[in-house]
């Protein structure tokens, strides 16, 4: 379960650091450019200003407020895991783009969030038995987990685009995120599971094993102007 | 062109999928779940003893829970199989999926039996404030009864056809062995037939049993706890005189009946029997005298199958060569009450008292599992009289304990006492500390309950539907002993906290007294201040049906306890003593 439970955690938590600008062809592209991005999880504004042919920087501002339900395994029990992430982001970024035809672009920046609290909730979907009694989840209560990843963060990655219309562009994007210092702000549970709240050291550990993540992003672009 | 652009998409796709293999290849170690099974709330905690001797559990007792609202009570390890411990306790417990709802009360019956005791049955109420009380069920030994019960065997032929062909009489022996004691006569007309638990007429030519006669004049622990159904104060009594429903019973009398024809279980004749019993005059509390003849004594009878008492009439007293008597009929075997007519009825309404204890903080657990023994008894009543409730009690600072007043009288002034309790003065139901005076200077000076502390003690008005502040000062410790009592699966890797106000119990390592009550598990630990330095233990705790032992649990000497850091003025020590017992599969997760 712990597995499964954290893939997707990471998954969804990554996720939010799409940081997608609007790279879109070449030949579209003038000296500065105002766009938005929306993506699977993440919304962005950005400003843009091309450099050379090769390099852009970028300004953007991100929100993220999405909740993400999943089934999961908990110790074989068939539970429901609730992740919703709050953030606030800014970030700057340079990309490059090594050819004018492969719509391929690699990029390197540094993000600072002003707000990135990650919660979980994890929820028994079927009773559980205790001895004789048969016990309903929403007696059983739920583990939760508050994690709180504001600070700054370089990340650096690659994307690929493809153009839609005039103004419109898909985007695929793999990021790699460096964070030196997440905080497990609670962990801990409620009912069957209120003494978790032990773990929370050794929660703190395992996330402390994941400063340098991937994340995979998919989103559209437009251009304002 | 085309193909390079494919080529290059597939490149970066198996950069993303080796990406997640990296990912996955980790292999975080997430914590395992810690699972805590106090989920059943609402408890009673039933301690099961012989009513002559406190200390004995009567041997092979068997709990079961019977009544309206039986589905929803279990042991508190889930089981529908309650579970007794070699001290005779057990807990029972509300279904945890059960919601109280306004002024719901569950209802539902503990029921003992054990071979050579008579079987028991209590009542229990639980409402949405009663989050655990505690009842003591006491047995009576058939061979081996007190002087205020007194037995007659019977062993009667009457001939073939199960028809009674001569008068039959039963007389017990006197109560107390003095002309002072109470006794019964039961007669059994000619002609009469005998009907088994369905109504039907059962044959058969020898008479079996006993009758057995109960006196209260000397207001006995013994007898008094005797009283079936759970004592004197009833709440459910089956009438259809609203006044008789709810009655603190002031019994003048009782008397059971127990026969037999041939082995099969009487219940009820043909013919109506005469129940006449004997009983020492004494004050009339419906009169405001002493009894004499004409008064009406008010007759409620118990009924074994239905665990209920039920109000049946009202019969006058008669004086027969200076004893008082009463006679009447009925047509049923049963326990039969002869009550003194009582307006004094149970309470029903919440009252509560609040403890005020300064020293013991429970957020900080200093003496966290430590108990009290809580007395109550009627503020009026002479020294050494039994007190109405007891119980134990985990106090701290602040905490609000529901008082039981579905088994106390209203309308009483009534006096709560807290004891502290240590290795000698433990046991709730040891009824020395409530004998006279004159009878502690005469018992072992180890055990005899003087040497308890009263912790402190208040009077209540009226206490129904109020509720009382009781102020404890209690020296702080300067050293605690704690430890943590867990349970882990034969297999795998949950962890199991021990269940919130589990009992732990202890004795000194080797000796041969029997376990005593340390205390209950709080905050999920134990923390207990009566420790004695350089003194071994064995522990001993209770998961279900599973028992856990820690032998040979030595507290420091005293050099090396002052290697302990004092923090807060506290010096705690062995605090990663871990106190582990296996479940089975049952309550793994």
């Amino acid at each position: 379960m712990k597995f499964i439970l954290f893939f997707i955690f990471s998954f969804f938590f990554f996720s939010n650091t799409l940081y997608s600008q609007i790279n879109l062809d070449q030949n579209f592209i003038s000296k500065e450019k105002l766009g938005l991005h929306v993506g699977t999880f993440t919304n962005e504004i950005q400003y843009k200003k091309k450099i050379n042919n090769h390099f852009i920087a970028s300004l953007a501002f991100g929100y993220s407020n999405y909740t993400l339900i999943a089934d999961v395994n908990l110790n074989n029990n068939n539970s429901v895991i609730k992740l919703n992430t709050d953030i606030r982001s800014f970030k700057s970024n340079l990309e490059y783009i090594p050819s004018n035809f492969l719509n391929l672009t690699f990029f390197t920046g540094l993000s600072y969030f002003s707000k990135f609290d990650l919660k979980a909730n994890v929820f028994l979907k079927d009773n559980i038995k205790f001895g004789d009694i048969d016990i309903r989840p929403d007696v059983a209560g739920n583990i939760f987990s508050t994690i709180d990843y504001s600070g700054f963060s370089p990340f650096a990655g690659l994307s690929h685009h493809t153009l839609i219309g005039e103004r419109l562009s898909f985007e695929s994007k793999l990021t790699f995120n460096y964070f030196s210092n997440p905080k497990v702000l609670e962990y801990g549970g409620t009912n069957i599971f209120n003494y978790n709240y032990q773990n929370q050291y050794q929660f703190q550990d395992l996330i402390n094993q994941f400063k340098v993540l991937p994340s995979l992003n998919f989103g559209l672009n437009y251009l304002i102007k | 062109m085309t193909n390079i652009i494919k080529t290059k998409y597939l490149a970066f796709v198996g950069l993303i999928l080796l990406s997640l293999i990296y990912f996955v290849s980790c292999k975080p170690k997430a914590p395992s779940p810690i699972i805590n099974p106090s989920v059943i709330k609402f408890k009673v905690k039933v301690r099961l003893v012989d009513v002559l001797n406190a200390t004995t559990v009567p041997a092979g007792a068997v709990i079961r829970i019977s009544g309206t609202d039986s589905a929803k009570i279990f042991d508190i390890s889930g089981s529908k199989t309650i579970t007794i411990d070699p001290q005779g306790n057990a807990t029972v417990g509300v279904d945890p999926n059960y919601k109280f709802t306004g002024t719901n009360v569950l209802k539902f019956n503990i029921d003992a039996t054990a071979s050579g005791y008579d079987p028991v049955s209590t009542p229990i109420m639980i409402d949405s404030t009663m989050k655990e009380q505690s009842v003591t069920l006491s047995m009576l030994n058939t061979a081996n009864l007190p002087p205020e019960i007194v037995s007659q065997p019977v062993n009667i032929s009457i001939g073939t056809g199960g028809t009674t062909t001569s008068p039959i009489s039963i007389t017990t022996p006197t109560t107390g062995g003095g002309s002072t004691g109470s006794t019964t006569s039961i007669n059994i007309p000619t002609g009469t037939q005998f009907r088994d638990v369905n109504g039907n007429i059962i044959t058969g030519t020898t008479l079996t049993g006993s009758v057995k006669q109960f006196d209260f004049s000397q207001g006995a622990a013994s007898v008094l706890a005797s009283i079936p159904g759970g004592g004197s104060v009833q709440n459910n009594i089956v009438s259809s005189d609203p006044t008789k429903r709810s009655v603190v019973f002031t019994p003048a009398s009782m008397v059971s009946i127990d026969l037999f024809l041939d082995g099969k279980k009487i219940t009820g004749y043909s013919n109506p029997i005469t129940v006449g019993t004997t009983f020492p005059a004494a004050f009339n509390i419906a009169t405001g005298k002493q009894i004499a003849a004409g008064d009406d004594l008010d007759i409620y009878m118990y009924t074994i199958e239905s665990k209920a008492w039920s109000f049946e009439k009202t019969a006058q007293v008669s004086l027969v060569n200076g004893g008082t008597t009463v006679s009447a009929s009925f047509n049923h075997n049963s326990y039969f009450l002869f009550n003194y007519p009582s307006t004094t009825t149970p309470c029903q309404s919440t009252s509560s008292i609040t403890f005020t204890i300064n020293d013991i903080n429970k957020n900080i657990d200093v003496n966290s599992s430590d108990l009290y023994i809580m007395d109550i008894i009627d503020a009026n009543a002479v020294a050494g009289t039994k007190p109405i409730y007891s119980q134990y009690v985990n106090a701290h600072d602040g905490d609000v304990i529901s008082l039981p007043s579905y088994y106390l009288p209203s309308g009483k002034n009534l006096k709560v006492l807290l004891y502290d309790m240590d290795y000698d003065h433990w046991d709730i139901a040891d009824t020395k500390r409530w004998i006279s005076a004159s009878d502690i200077a005469t018992t072992n000076t180890k055990t005899k309950w003087s040497d308890i502390k009263l912790v402190n003690e208040i009077t209540t008005s009226d206490y129904c539907g109020k509720s009382f502040t009781l102020n404890m000062t209690v020296s702080k410790p300067t050293t605690l002993w704690s430890m943590k009592a867990l349970a882990k699966c034969p297999t795998g890797t949950t962890t199991f906290t021990a269940i919130e106000g589990q009992s732990l119990f202890y004795k000194y390592q080797g000796s041969l007294d029997a376990y005593r009550l340390l205390g209950y598990v709080k905050n999920g630990t134990f923390t207990t201040r009566k420790g004695e330095v350089g003194k071994a233990y064995s522990l001993q705790g209770f998961f279900g049906n599973k028992v856990g032992n820690k032998d040979n649990v030595i507290l420091l000497d005293q050099n090396t306890i002052l290697n302990y850091p004092i923090v807060n003025g506290i010096r705690r020590i062995s605090a990663d003593t871990t106190y582990i017992m296996k479940v089975g599969n049952g309550y793994c997760f």
